[in-house]
This record gives structure tokens, sequence and C-alpha cells, in this order.
């Protein structure tokens, strides 16, 4: 049985975590490979034009696999968090695949921690109720599963990039000469097709990068508690909790903040940070980097080296 | 956002309130809200701290505004324009009518602030008040509605709406409420009609700021009138105020169940009126509606989903819907063109289909 994972959005989060599920029960697990851009261009042809990038390289990601697995795994991903929300077009996507055809049978449950008996064992039991009838099983391979996950976050907690991204980090107690904060969406910076390997790019510098997955819940929960609203999107969330954390930092030299153009949170949580950054006494520069259809590096090249230049003379 | 003045100021001033109304949205809003708004925000965001800023200039120091609890940005509005205006220099007190998520204790005080010394028993009858002013508003629109493509003299039903919208605003009380509303809607009832015009059903449909606010649609309502075009929208004020801050405490009349009609498009929440715009989509086109409008801001997440699922809802009734997004770069004359152009193949098609029969 070949269970195909499409390498984009939620992939980047939790596929150490469904890869062991679904292995467990003898499943071979089919990844699609990195994002190009025939694969984003035939995925474009079943969203509009509107709809963020990341979205449509998921559909590429989507096509690309369709015929050759026998299930592809395309969860609805609401919540994963009480009180707060991925995103609507995370919300929405189940529907939206339908538009791609010949698709082969989706294992597509709905997983919402928004409402309170929305428990997530009873979507684990669903998702292996295809596999086996025997719960001590699904619940045991859950849990060898989420031990997978929970290495793979300690490894940010540790300051380092998983193995499994397959992306350099200079480390900044030996090589490192700038210190630098990346904020951006995780099926973003770690796809180097629509990061435009911004993370390599960083490392030839011999950048240091600190990321958002490197600061812990408890940290980020606490930055946040300043803003009066609870801001209902998981990412922004954290996103703006890192920053604030990061900020503090006397180590970071400053910050460099990737989104897709036409994100809807990021309009937001972007405007948010900046203006509480500017409030405090700290001024560390900030490098807006947006990206969309375009492929030329140049631009992005030249801003990353200008911006480079500008810490290091801050610096000395 | 349109009418929504009219209920609102109904409510505030039944309670004694000191209320100023910003001037309704023009240019001059758009421009303030664009330049102080983030880039990537939706247009209402832009609209709504524009309107904030002129209701500055006439001197107000207290905000209500609704609010919410996401995925559709609206719910951080109250906040990002608190974080706008106060790096302008322009601080004031805010109450946010929605669930309160961290200080109940603080929103009851805000609260009270607003009540003042009216009794609780006062401010039931406030909401009333506010609910029956914007259900009148609303049987008045609908009239309009019907009478734009009709009408002999393009306009009159538009110059009694006016009027009628001043004088449901200026009620102070039930009785003078309904005498307005009676007498508005017999001089809509005297206005002379062309009998044997030819008018198409168009469901307008999308979010709810650019489907209620004119200026945003560039008075889509009114062109689609003068093009021979019946418009019925998925959202009218006092239907919304009903479910979304009453609980449904009046009785619908005939309320569609979009979320059923959607469920083979769309089965799940996505924020904003995303599900609305399919169900209602779909109500529409079984209603044998000719053609559907669909109507955002360039960006809006829900709509966004809504319209990638349209198009199935297009095939499955072989209707034809027109998207339209809107920011601050668009222009009336190239809405006006794709309007005219899509009643006329609409137009087209219905001839060719009598040709047919």
């Amino acid at each position: 049985m070949r269970i195909g994972i499409p390498r984009a959005l939620s992939y980047y989060k939790y596929f150490p975590l469904w890869k062991e599920f679904f292995t467990k029960f003898g499943a071979e697990v089919v990844v699609s490979p990195p994002t190009n851009k025939k694969m984003l261009d035939l995925g474009s042809k079943y969203v509009v034009d509107e709809i963020c990038l990341p979205v449509k390289v998921y559909f590429g990601h989507v096509n690309y696999l369709k015929d050759k697995v026998d299930y592809l795994f395309v969860p609805r991903i609401v919540s994963v968090e009480r009180n707060e929300y991925t995103c609507p077009k995370f919300m929405g996507i189940p529907d939206m695949l339908v538009n791609i055809e010949n698709l082969p049978k989706l294992i597509g449950p709905t997983i919402d921690l928004t409402k309170r008996d929305n428990k997530l064992w009873k979507v684990v039991l669903e998702v292996g109720s295809l596999f086996s009838k025997n719960t001590y099983l699904i619940l045991k391979a859950w849990s060898d599963a989420s031990m997978s996950l929970k290495k793979y976050n300690q490894d940010w907690l540790n300051q380092s990039f998983p193995e499994e991204l397959m992306i350099t980090n200079i480390d900044k107690k030996e090589q490192g000469v700038l210190n630098i904060a990346v904020i951006g969406h995780e099926y973003i910076l770690y796809d180097k097709f629509l990061s435009m390997n911004l993370l390599e790019k960083l490392a030839k510098l011999k950048v240091s990068v600190f990321t958002i997955e490197m600061v812990n819940q408890k940290t980020i929960n606490k930055e946040v508690s300043i803003i009066p609203k609870k801001i209902f999107w998981n990412f922004a969330k954290n996103a703006i909790g890192a920053a604030f954390y990061y900020n503090k930092m006397g180590e970071i030299s400053g910050f460099i903040n990737i989104s897709s153009f036409g994100c809807g949170p990021d309009s937001i949580s972007n405007s948010m940070t900046v203006h509480h950054l500017k409030n405090t006494q700290i001024t560390k520069p900030i490098l807006n980097l947006t990206i969309d259809e375009h492929t030329g590096e140049a631009g992005i090249n030249t801003r990353i080296e200008a911006f480079y230049d500008l810490l290091k003379r801050r610096v000395v | 956002m349109g009418n929504m003045y009219i209920p609102v100021k109904g409510l505030l001033e039944y309670l004694n309130l000191d209320i100023i109304v910003p001037p309704p949205s023009s240019q001059k809003t758009l421009n303030l809200g664009v330049k102080y708004g983030p880039e990537f925000a939706c247009l209402p965001l832009k609209l709504n701290l524009g309107n904030l800023i002129e209701a500055r200039e006439l001197g107000a120091d207290t905000i209500i505004m609704a609010g919410g609890v996401g995925p559709c940005r609206f719910g951080l509005y109250s906040q990002i324009e608190k974080e706008i205006l106060s790096d302008l220099g322009y601080v004031y007190d805010c109450l946010v009518l929605e669930p309160p998520d961290k200080h109940l204790g603080q929103f009851i005080m805000r609260l009270r602030k607003i009540i003042g010394t009216n009794s609780w028993g006062r401010v039931i009858e406030a909401i009333k008040f506010a609910y029956q002013k914007a259900y009148a508003v609303d049987i008045i629109e609908k009239k309009v509605q019907y009478l734009r493509p009709l009408e002999k003299k393009v306009g009159t039903a538009d110059s009694i709406y006016r009027h009628i919208l001043n004088t449901i605003n200026d009620a102070q009380s039930i009785n003078s409420l309904q005498e307005a509303t009676n007498l508005g809607i017999l001089k809509l009832d005297q206005v002379p009609q062309n009998i044997n015009s030819e008018v198409i059903r168009i469901g307008l449909i999308g979010e709810i700021y650019t489907l209620l606010e004119p200026f945003v649609s560039f008075d889509i309502e009114k062109e689609l009138g003068k093009l021979g075009v019946h418009v019925t929208r998925s959202l009218y004020l006092s239907e919304w105020i009903n479910s979304h801050l009453l609980m449904n405490y009046y009785k619908k009349e005939h309320s569609k169940p979009f979320a059923e009609l959607a469920k083979p498009y769309l089965n799940y929440f996505v924020g904003g009126h995303g599900r609305e715009t399919i169900g209602y989509a779909v109500g529409f086109a079984q209603e044998g509606y000719h053609g559907l409008i669909q109507i955002a801001p360039l960006t809006c997440m829900p709509e966004i989903i809504a319209h990638t699922l349209l198009p199935r809802v297009k095939e499955n009734y072989r209707i034809p819907i027109l998207t339209i997004y809107v920011d601050e770069q668009s222009g009336k004359a190239g809405l006006l063109t794709r309007l005219e152009a899509f009643i006329d193949l609409i137009r087209r098609q219905n001839n060719n289909r009598r040709i047919v029969q």
C-alpha cells in the first residue's frame, strides 16, 4: 500500500509523525520530490490565481503524486491549538482538491482542535481504522510516531535544522559571522524553490540563522501576552512571539521576513510585529522579502547582500 | 459599511450617548486608509481605518466596533487599528463587541461605560429598536432593488430611498419608525413602472463589506439596475444582525440553509462568508436566477476559497458567474464594462434559449 504525502504546507512541521505512523502499519510512504517550476505550473491550473503561492505548490505536489500512489494523505488541518486557526485556505483544501482529475483514494481527516470535544485521538483512530481493527495497535503506532515528532522538534530547540530538511546552518559559536533571525512560514522557508534558496545563500555568507521553530512554546506564549487581543492564527502567534523574543536577544543583528504575496494572515501579523518592535528601544533592521511566481533570483540576491553589508557595518 | 450606521446610531442614541457618525466613505477616506494601513491588508481594513481617522477629526474619543475570533482577518482589525492610530498620536477608548477571550472584567467595565445609567431593560429595548431600524431599512431596500430595473425614469426609486433612509435614521421611537417605513413603502409603490421590461435576475454574493458598502462596490446595484437587472443579495443587514448577534431571536422569514446547500462543494467552515457565498450561489441557481456576481476584496481568503469552488456550481446548474475583486486601484469604468458584457451575455443566452424552444 503506497501512501503519498505532498512535500508542501504542513509536511515541514509534521512529516516524521505521519511517516512513522503509516510505516508502522506496513505502508510505503511516498513523498513527492522537492518543488520545481513544472510542478508549480501544473498545480496552478487547479486553483484561482489569487490563492497564495504555497497552496499552488501544494496542488502541484498532489498532482504529481496522484498516479504514483494508492492513497493520498491530505488532512484538513483547521486548528492545532485551542482558539487558534491555521488559515482559511488550509481549511478549504480538501474541497478544492476535487478540481484535480483522476485522484486516488484520499485520506483526509479533519483536525480541528478549536472545539473542545474534537480530541486528536478520535482522528487517530479514524485514520488508523483503515489499516487495523486493533485499537491498541493504532494507539501504539501513534505513540511511537509522536516520539519521532518530539525528536524532530527537539532538533529545532537544540538550535539546528533537522537532517531531513537537508539545510546547512552555520553554527554561531564556531563559524558564524552574523546572527540573523529569519521569520517566515516553514513551508516557504524550507522549500528551496519557494524561498529561492534563502537559507543556503545565508549559509554561504556565513550567517547563522535563527528561526521560529527554535523558540519554545512557553517563551512564545509569554512574549505575545503583551498584546491585549488574542492572535487567532497559530503561525502568526508563533511568528510574533519569536520576533519579540529575538528582538531582545543581543546577539541577533537583524531580521529577515519572508512572506508570500497575498498572504492574508501575514499582512496583519507583519504590521503588528513592526509596530511593536518599533516601540521598543531596540532598533534592529528588518529586511522584508515578498515572494511570488517570478523566479528571477537576482533581485533577492542583491537585497540579501545589501542587507548583509548593512548589518556588518553596524556590528563593526 | 453601507447602512449599518442607522441601526447602530439608533441603538446608541436610545442609550443617550453622544454619537459621531463618520462621513460616508469617500476617496479621502480611502486615501487615508491606504496611506497608513498595511499594504497587503484587505480593503475593508483600509476604509475602516480611514473612517476612524475622519471620526477623530470630528472629535470622537471612544470607538465601538465589532470584532471576531478568526480565521477571517476582521477579528484583528480593532487591535491593528489601535496600533496604527497610536503611532499617529491618536489614543482612544475602544469597546469591541466580540466574545472576550482575555479580560472578561475589562469587557464588562467598558460595556458599563457605554450603558451608563441606563437599566438593562432599556438596553434590551435599545437593541430591539436598533434591529427594527435595520429591518425597516432592508424592507425599503428590497423594494428599491425590485424597482430599479422597472422604473420609467432612472433614479426615481433611489432618490426616494435616500429620503426614506434619512427619516428612518431620524426616527426616535418605534412609532415614528413605523410611520417612516409605511410612508416609504407608499411612495415607492407609486413609482411609475415599465410593464414590459425584460428583467434579468442576478444573485449578488460575496464578502459582507463589499456587498453592503456602495463606495467599494462602485454602486454595483444601481448600475445593474440601469442595465435592467433585479439584484438580490446573499446578505441583508437585519438578517446578519439577527443570526450573528441576536442568536436568531427573530424568526427568519425564509431562511436558506446555506450550509446544507454548500455541502457538496464546501463541507467546512472557512471563515468570513465563504460558505454563505457557495450556499447562496446554489440557492439562487436552484431558484432560476439568470446569473451570479461574486464580489470581494482582493486577497479575501474565504472568498478565494469560494471562488475556486464556484466553477463546479456553474457547471452543475449552467449558470453564468462573474467574480470581481476590488482594491484601492479598482476603477468604475472597468467594472461597468465587465457588468455590461456579462449582462449582454446573459440576455443573448436567454434569447437563444427562447428561439430554440
